[in-house]
């Protein structure tokens, strides 16, 4: 396989960071060359969180080059065209959770949100293939990352990684009732 | 046991670029690490921090950096390995130290990581620190990847030890927050106590002993440049008539372009990773083989002058170029694609770039900068200031700090800032310079890490102001790390006694002190408004644990609020306060109850009542 980019995008709070890492040792776990790239810092507070990942033995820059990313990841309807914007190639694909966290001008009226159409849109415009990821009756917001982990997994769509490789990696990375709780959502999503 | 010291020699283990600075300081032997947290460093010392807990190395988070440096700059005299880890602006802090202890030089060896910050993704400036190096005089090392920021560490503690210098190990953020593979090294068992042997003439750096010193400083310079020239640390790869020469994160940026061009036949790359002092006689002969020279570095043209002076000394007339207005800016950090498209440029090599994304024809993002967390106690005291001075025409100077965030609309609580402990220094020449009511902001760590002289200053010379100081319980913007006036218990360790900030601002003469509970809202408004009478200095130390630190510490909340019946869509919730656990459904004010911390404070300001909190 030559060289995959993966652009992650979300908020502060939204588990950006966590599933980079995931992605990441999952990656490693499958025997391929990964670095990745991520936000900390002032950043994390309620602003735009991003990781960036790059698969390829014969890559050095950890950063992607401006819209070369395969895969973009959202974890909300903002950032996914945000996203898209930045990073994404045309005909590559946009995985995004369908939620969404009003970013302060849209509260204050200063702005108009994006819709789903628009997202929609986009793709079509771009030959961008879209997923849109949504569980009606999740308990918990703060496992929305695993969701989407979970389509990734389902429609394979990083080359070469495996339901088995995603696991472990979520193993390295999380114990106790956290790692339960996840791994259940993450088996029930993936059929 | 901690990772980094669990795993044997020769493993392969993924490892953020701070943790293989953390790790390679454990490889070798490290005894003493001072800090004082800032990102993009702050992982390396909360590595250090937790490895100090199950080992003999001692850790200290310091007041600032320049005690920091202080600190390790008198173990390592007295033999230790010491490393001392900052951000780049507290090298600032430091550089009074930094520069005299050049002069005074180390026995064990010192390496002082300086982790700098192009773009500005959490810092004031981006301040390019190699500079530091040359003005001080000390060998600095910088690494293009993970792998080479762990080895250049023990490497640095060699060279430190071999020179009788501390070095410099200069990272930008995307080294230290990047991750890759990375072998590991063999652990060195650290000395734990030396002695420091009495040499006054050496040591104490009065002006005949200063302009010995000077001298030896330059000497052993020649001897680093030697070091320099033919260190593995600087290499040439590829071949070909033109040159590249680059440092840092920028050198895989090159290497990727250069194969993605296909132009290995025709470009050979010098990559500079120990850049003070700059290898001479490697870089004159490097730029006697090429026609024309592109230099590729983020921030300033640091090495472009020192390789332009070498192509003079030669009678060099090739073409060196960096940044210049066509080719590469002195603004911000470098993307893989604009670096590949200014070397085809340079070089004239066919390429077409892939077509840019033409923004103006797609449908807006609305931007979503950083924002002050949902139920932090900072909203309720800048609302609470807004409140108490209304009517006045007010000036508030700022610090940094998550507070900072403040400034922004709707609070815009935030005027002026430059530096840490800013806010209390401008206040005084606010008050003198203008007639309007000084109202400044510095947070609990930024206070006993440069306010604290700024407040003696201001009661002596007899400034007006009022100084709020945000007494959050921790180090919050960095990642929660203690300060003298945390409670250390909260952090399981014992015999740490806090350094109470209310003693202090009362010891250094200043006679309105009032602290207050900024989640009671209308309290707090009358305690700053009586502060606001007060001719000359007066403090209200505002304390309440930030929100996310509490939640670390698995301290519970608050039960959620939600909107009831009574809301009459006023908004001067979401107006006023901006709180990120609001959000608006179908033109109605929702609060999202799993962000809601129930700090209470929207309840209390809502004219009709409707916020209440949820039932259990």
């Amino acid at each position: 396989m030559d060289t995959f980019n993966i652009f992650m995008i979300g908020t502060g709070g939204q588990g950006i960071g966590l599933l980079s890492e995931v992605l990441l040792r999952a990656t490693d776990h499958a025997g391929l060359t990964v670095k990745g790239v991520d936000t900390h810092g002032l950043a994390q507070r309620g602003g735009i969180v991003i990781s960036q990942l790059r698969i390829g033995a014969n890559v050095y820059s950890p950063l992607i080059p401006r819209n070369e990313a395969d895969l973009t990841i959202a974890l909300e309807r903002h950032e996914a065209l945000r996203g898209m914007h930045m990073a994404l190639k045309d005909g590559g694909t946009l995985i995004y959770y369908n939620t969404a966290w009003q970013p302060l001008d849209v509260r204050l009226k200063l702005s108009e949100p994006v819709s789903e159409d628009t997202i929609h849109q986009q793709c079509r415009n771009r030959n961008i293939k879209l997923i849109k990821v949504f569980k009606k009756d999740l308990k918990d917001a703060r496992m929305q990352n695993t969701v989407v982990l979970a389509k990734i997994c389902r429609y394979e769509l990083i080359p070469v990684v495996k339901k088995e490789h995603y696991l472990q990696a979520m193993d390295d990375l999380m114990q106790g009732t956290l790692l339960e709780t996840n791994v259940n959502l993450f088996t029930e999503e993936i059929l | 046991m901690h990772k980094l010291i669990a795993e044997p020699p020769d493993t392969k283990m993924l490892l953020l670029g701070n943790e293989a600075i953390a790790r390679g300081a454990i490889e070798a032997g490290v005894a003493i690490a001072t800090t004082y947290p800032g990102t993009p460093s702050s992982e390396i010392s909360l590595n250090l921090f937790q490895i100090s807990q199950e080992s003999d190395l001692y850790f200290e988070y310091s007041t600032n950096e320049k005690v920091a440096l202080e600190v390790a700059a008198a173990a390592a005299n007295s033999g230790l390995r010491s490393i001392c880890v900052m951000k780049h602006v507290g090298m600032n802090v430091a550089a009074d130290a930094l520069l005299t202890l050049a002069y005074i030089g180390v026995k064990g060896g010192l390496v002082i990581v300086t982790a700098d910050d192009p773009y500005m993704f959490s810092s004031q400036n981006e301040q390019d620190n190699r500079f530091y190096a040359k003005l001080s005089g000390l060998p600095m090392l910088e690494p293009s990847s993970i792998q080479e920021a762990k080895d250049m560490v023990p490497f640095a503690f060699d060279l430190s030890e071999k020179l009788q210098l501390p070095v410099i190990l200069r990272t930008t953020t995307r080294i230290n927050h990047s991750t890759a593979i990375v072998v590991l090294g063999k652990i060195l068992t650290l000395k734990t106590k030396d002695d420091f042997i009495k040499d006054p003439f050496n040591y104490v750096t009065v002006p005949a002993v200063s302009r010995i010193l000077h001298a030896r400083l330059l000497k052993i310079l020649e001897q680093a440049e030697n070091i320099s020239a033919t260190s593995d640390y600087n290499f040439i790869t590829g071949g070909g008539i033109f040159g590249i020469v680059c440092n840092g994160i920028s050198y895989n940026y090159v290497f990727d372009a250069v194969n993605d061009l296909n132009i290995k036949d025709k470009v050979k790359i010098l990559r500079i990773g120990f850049s003070h002092p700059m290898p001479q006689t490697l870089i004159k002969d490097f730029l006697k083989g090429c026609e024309k020279v592109l230099v590729v570095e983020e921030g300033e043209p640091y090495m472009e002058e020192a390789i332009k002076a070498f192509a003079q000394e030669e009678g060099l007339t090739i073409e060196i170029k960096g940044k210049s207005r066509d080719l590469f800016s002195r603004l911000y950090e470098f993307n893989p694609a604009q670096v590949r498209q200014i070397i085809a440029g340079y070089f004239v090599i066919t390429y077409t770039p892939a077509q840019a994304l033409n923004l103006s024809q797609m449908p807006e993002v609305p931007q979503r900068p950083p924002t002050l967390c949902a139920g932090c106690s900072h909203r309720a005291t800048f609302y609470a200031v807004k409140k108490a001075a209304e009517g006045m025409e007010t000036i508030y100077p700022t610090d940094i700090g998550c507070y900072t965030l403040g400034f922004l609309p709707p609070l815009s609580m935030g005027d002026f800032l430059i530096c840490m402990g800013s806010s209390i220094g401008s206040s005084g020449g606010f008050s003198k310079a203008t007639n309007k009511k000084i109202l400044s902001f510095i947070g609990d760590s930024t206070f006993f890490h440069s306010g604290i002289p700024g407040l003696i200053n201001a009661v002596f010379n007899k400034h007006n102001a009022t100084l709020v100081i945000l007494d959050n319980g921790t180090t919050a913007m960095t990642g929660h790390q203690p300060h003298p006036g945390v409670n250390m218990k909260k952090l399981n360790l014992d015999g740490y006694e806090p350094v109470s900030i209310e003693n202090i601002v009362r010891a250094v003469g200043v006679s309105h002190v009032t602290v207050i509970r900024p989640y009671r809202i209308k309290k707090s408004i009358d305690a700053i408004k009586e502060a606001l009478n007060v001719d000359g200095v007066s403090v209200v130390i505002s304390q309440e644990i930030c929100t996310l630190y509490a939640k670390g510490l698995k301290k519970g909340h608050g039960r959620p609020f939600y909107i009831n019946e009574k809301c009459k869509n006023h908004r001067e919730c979401i107006n006023e306060l901006a709180c990120p656990a609001f959000l608006i459904e179908d033109g109605r004010v929702k609060i999202d109850a799993t962000i809601c911390t129930g700090c209470t404070v929207c309840a209390q300001i809502c004219p009709e009542h409707a916020i209440s909190p949820l039932k259990k």
